[in-house]
């Protein structure tokens, strides 16, 4: 097999990488003994930029797939109201840890097929739901919506954060942008999910938009295809991937 | 449990070594591919393989090959635990038969190990009646 240089960097990155996850995480555990409070405060925050430098390390790796134009996703049918509820249950502690509340406002038992590539598609509203969680001040509430029209799909993730300062939305979608408040909040991040993001939903053929005010929150509304038959047949079946 | 583990990196090999015997499976190892086939060929009675992509001497897919062509070997269940996740190296594990993978750098030690173990549960091997092998590397 032959890889280009940014797959083999990324694992040789990735490598080293994985190998402090796993010791940390037997140090938190006390396979080594047990840790006295501030031992466990301390290796906690290493795990934690360990597990930020994996995420930049697989970010840094979509990126270079998308400028270089190699950006393929793998799509397979499946059914995005329950894709969503389950992002929605994932999120859950999070959002408690942080006092938001989220409040779902569709049907999870309704079946719309999509034909995208599932693992892909979750990448995108993990970074719209950590978005809306990291630019809150002092809790709030997230509404999660999905409209069903024709021929598309579209998820709405409504927050009531800091909102996005009208000259800086042009530029949310460019990659390493971060804006103005959100520096200010001191909060982690690269300024590359959401470039990410756009990318993943024009490549599977959708779209990711979003109004905001400042101060008052912002919305962001991604929209799908919904398949087509034959697609729709396969909606349940399972993809023999990644577990 | 008996758990074939092929891997170069010393340190996820300490790792795993450590998680697998905390959850009584006994682990063989091997850091190449050739080590990995010997291993496999002296000693089929293995209930799950996990497989690293690149390795030394012969590589993860060329093993996974070898493993897939042959008929005692390709019952076994094999987890390829990579640090590769690009399209390629996904279709090429496809196309050399294999089924599960999992992204290292992703996932727990924790997460890791039970993921494989559920996957050994798939082993025709589940009560073997031959007595342990005395090869431990």
């Amino acid at each position: 097999m032959k890889f280009d240089f940014v797959t083999i960097a990324s694992h040789q990155l990735r490598t080293p990488l994985s190998a402090m996850k796993w010791f940390l995480e037997m140090l938190i555990a006390g396979n080594a003994g047990r840790l006295t409070g501030r031992q466990r405060e301390f290796i906690s925050e290493i795990y934690k930029s360990n597990e930020r430098m994996i995420r930049l390390v697989n970010d840094l790796l979509i990126v270079s797939k998308i400028t270089q134009k190699n950006f393929h996703l793998s799509p397979h049918p499946f059914i995005f109201e329950r894709m969503v509820a389950s992002m929605v249950k994932e999120v859950k502690p999070i959002t408690q840890s942080a006092q938001i509340t989220v409040v779902s406002k569709f049907d999870p038992t309704q079946h719309t097929c999509v034909n995208a590539d599932e693992d892909k598609i979750r990448q995108v509203i993990r970074t719209l739901f950590d978005n809306a969680v990291r630019y809150m001040i002092d809790g709030g509430l997230i509404v999660v919506r999905i409209e069903r029209k024709n021929h598309s799909i579209a998820l709405e993730i409504q927050d009531t954060g800091v909102g996005i300062p009208p000259q800086e939305r042009s530029k949310i979608f460019q990659q390493f942008f971060r804006g103005s408040n959100v520096v200010r909040m001191r909060t982690e991040g690269t300024g590359l999910g959401l470039f990410i993001a756009r990318a993943i939903m024009v490549a599977s053929g959708g779209s990711l938009r979003f109004t905001s005010q400042e101060g008052k929150g912002s919305t962001f509304r991604m929209s799908l295809p919904v398949a087509q038959p034959p697609q729709t047949h396969s909606c349940e079946q399972p993809v023999p991937k990644r577990r | 449990m008996r758990i074939l583990l092929i891997e170069d990196e010393k340190m996820l090999v300490a790792a795993l070594r450590e998680e697998f015997q905390r959850r009584k499976c006994t682990i063989l190892t091997a850091a190449d591919g050739e080590e990995g086939w010997r291993i496999l060929s002296a000693y089929p009675v293995i209930d799950v393989i996990v497989l690293d992509l690149v390795l030394p001497k012969m590589d993860g897919f060329e093993l996974l090959k070898k493993i897939k062509a042959d008929k005692k070997l390709k019952i076994i269940p094999l987890v390829v635990l990579t640090n590769l996740s690009d399209d390629t190296t996904i279709s090429a594990i496809v196309a050399a038969g294999g089924r599960d993978y999992l992204v290292k750098a992703d996932y727990t030690l924790h997460e890791v190990a039970a993921k494989v173990l559920d996957i050994a549960k798939r082993s025709v091997f589940q009560k073997p009646k031959e007595p342990q092998s005395p090869i431990m590397l």
